[in-house]
Formats: C-alpha cells, sequence, structure tokens
C-alpha cells in the first residue's frame, strides 16, 4: 500500500472515516459524494503521506481536508448544475429522522457558520480545536456560533427545548 | 443548540463498510501501478513495432534526410516524446488503453514517461499532475505544468468524469496534444494523440 502500510491503514480508518464521512455528509447532498470525499482523501494520503508534528496535527489535516473537499464539490456541482443520471439509485444518505433533523438544520447556513456548528456542535471538537482546524481565531468560531444560533432561531428551526452547548 | 438524541443521532452514523474495502482497493491497485512502473525499465525509447522494422529504419532515415536536404528544410529537434507503460503515444495511429481504477469513481492514475532533449514544458486541461521517483512513488506535486529536460516519470490524476481531458506537451518548435476519453460503460479510458 505505497508508503503506507495495511496496519497504518486500519487505524488511521478506524480513527477517522466516520467522522470524515459525517462531516462530508453533513455538506453533501448524496453518500456517494460524502463517500467519494473520504476515499480520495485516503488516498492521498496514501500517496504522499504527510508528516504530522502531533495527533492532534494528523487529526487536523483528516477534518480540513474533509471541509475543503467538500467546499470544493459543492462548488463544482453549483457550477455545472446537472443531475446525476444514478441519482435515483441513491439512497438518501439521512436514513434516521434525528438526522434528517439534524441535516435540514443546518442545510441552509453559510458555509463558515456550517463549519463551526458541524466541529464545535456536533463533533463536539473544544472551541480551540475548531479554531485550530478552521485556521480562525477562537473570538471568531465564537461570534460565528452566536451567528449561526441567530440565523437558525430566525429561521425558524431551532426547537426552543433544545441544550445549549458552547460558549 | 441542539437535542442530546440529535447529536447522539448524528454521531452513531458510521462510514459505510464498504468504503474501506474500496480504499483498500484502490490502494493495492495503485501500489500495483508503482511496482508495474518499477519493474520495467523506465528508458525505453524505441516503440516494439519500430524494433521490428529496425531493418527499415535506416533506409527511412536516409529517405528523410534527402527529403529534408531537397526541399531546403532541417529537422532542428525531434517532438517531444510522451509514453505510457513503455508505449510511445507518439503515432496519430496509437490508441492506448488506460487502465482505470476499479470503482474508484473520482478519480485514476495514469503513468507516463515523457522525454525531450529541448527544454520542454508539460501542461494538463485538469488535474494534477505529480513526479514519480525512481521506486515509482510520487515524490513532487507538480501542478498543472511542468518545465523538464530530458526524461520525466510523472503520475497524471485526473478526475474521472465525461469530460474530455487533454495533455500537452511543447518543446518551443513542436507541440503535442494528447486527448484522454473515458467510456463509462465499460469503465475505461484510451489516451490518443490528436
Amino acid at each position: 500500500m505505497g508508503t503506507g502500510s495495511s496496519a497504518e491503514f486500519d487505524i488511521l480508518y478506524d480513527r477517522y472515516s466516520s467522522m470524515m464521512y459525517r462531516i462530508a455528509l453533513a455538506r453533501s447532498s448524496s453518500s456517494y459524494d460524502a463517500q467519494d470525499i473520504v476515499h480520495d482523501i485516503f488516498l492521498t494520503y496514501f500517496k504522499n503521506p504527510p508528516v504530522f508534528a502531533s495527533e492532534e496535527h494528523e487529526k487536523a489535516w483528516f477534518i480540513r481536508s474533509t471541509i475543503n473537499r467538500s467546499i470544493d464539490l459543492h462548488r463544482k456541482q453549483q457550477n455545472k448544475q446537472y443531475v446525476p443520471l444514478e441519482e435515483e439509485l441513491i439512497p438518501s444518505p439521512h436514513s434516521g429522522e434525528e438526522e434528517n433533523r439534524i441535516f435540514s438544520m443546518i442545510e441552509g447556513l453559510p458555509e463558515k457558520f456550517k463549519a463551526v456548528i458541524i466541529l464545535h456542535c456536533l463533533e463536539e471538537l473544544s472551541v480551540e480545536e475548531t479554531a485550530s482546524i478552521l485556521k480562525i481565531s477562537q473570538s471568531a468560531v465564537k461570534m460565528r456560533l452566536a451567528r449561526a444560533r441567530e440565523r437558525l432561531k430566525r429561521n425558524g428551526k431551532e426547537d426552543p427545548n433544545v441544550s445549549q452547548r458552547g460558549h | 443548540m441542539f437535542r442530546k438524541e440529535d447529536i447522539e443521532a448524528y454521531k452513531s452514523i458510521q462510514a459505510p463498510d464498504t468504503l474501506k474495502e474500496r480504499i483498500l482497493e484502490s490502494c493495492a491497485s495503485l501500489a500495483q501501478e508503482r511496482t508495474v512502473s518499477t519493474d520495467k525499465p523506465i528508458i525505453h525509447k524505441v516503440p516494439a513495432f519500430l524494433k521490428a522494422k529496425k531493418y527499415l529504419l535506416p533506409a527511412a532515415a536516409c529517405f528523410a534526410l534527402l527529403v529534408g536536404l531537397m526541399s531546403g528544410m532541417y529537422i532542428t529537434y525531434p517532438e517531444a516524446t510522451v509514453t505510457y507503460n513503455n508505449v510511445s503515444l507518439y503515432s496519430a495511429e496509437t490508441t492506448t488503453d488506460v487502465s482505470v481504477m476499479p470503482r474508484a469513481r473520482s478519480s485514476i492514475l495514469i503513468p507516463l514517461t515523457v522525454s525531450s532533449e529541448k527544454a520542454a514544458d508539460i501542461s494538463i486541461s485538469s488535474g494534477m499532475i505529480w513526479l514519480v521517483d525512481e521506486e515509482g512513488n510520487p515524490s513532487e506535486m507538480l501542478g498543472v505544468s511542468a518545465k523538464f529536460q530530458g526524461e520525466i516519470s510523472i503520475i497524471w490524476i485526473v478526475n474521472y468524469t465525461d469530460e474530455t481531458h487533454e495533455i500537452t506537451v511543447s518543446n518551443g518548435i513542436k507541440e503535442s496534444r494528447y486527448r484522454l476519453d473515458f467510456n463509462g460503460e465499460n469503465n475505461t479510458a484510451v489516451l490518443n494523440k490528436e
């Protein structure tokens, strides 16, 4: 497997694949797109493994790559405005009611708000980790979280009984 | 901001089991391609069919020189050549099947060797070029274009879409374009010189 080993792949896959898949799924319209994103990132990793200073650095690389590829894919799809023939065959990626609720809530958010919501509120990363991964300040993360919450309230998508997490 | 049960439902989402198999297959294909390019000699300048006709080459060369001299034209530099799996793609009739990575819907890898006696440019219409080291491993990302002289081995990574992709090699005097066409029905691709 190139410069990586099978054991190394197993460890990395178990550690990051589901998180990457969820992040990609929250930003893409199909399970297949999300799988493609995860697939491509792992392949990129094994073609030319980056050198990481720490496990946090490694985690940040996988998350940032997922976000960047998701944004790229979204832009390409917006530019092309085509519907794949196979779409009818693609099962809904959001099978559960709760999952549907989450994805529909964040669907209309601008990209920069969506990223902090996914990382901080859903993946439950700290403000510090979120800021580091998105390469923004911690105060910017808090600001975006506040604005995202306002946006959700304005859209009437926030449940008044929900628990508050974050700042 | 979200209900606890919503977050739990979100976090219960797992990557499909088939995804791991797919990635492993792609990595295995990548390793296989690297092995192939390592096992075979990198430098292979004479196409097989020309070897079979080696006795005709001296006569053809003399004839070409004679024609050139008679018409007052001189061939100053040969065209930069591109080879796929050690098969030259210089002929307009050349049609080379390019192996497509199984079930990798988004991208394929095409190992190429490019050579030019004169300083030349290589560029692609889309995708990414990686320089390959002596062991066949991608060693340096070149991006969408690069300058080179002599012989280099590269991997062209390109999205598997219905669009046509091109790779162009120019030594300042002659330019060669190669077109990559995908066939979605049988999951193959063909590289042609234009």
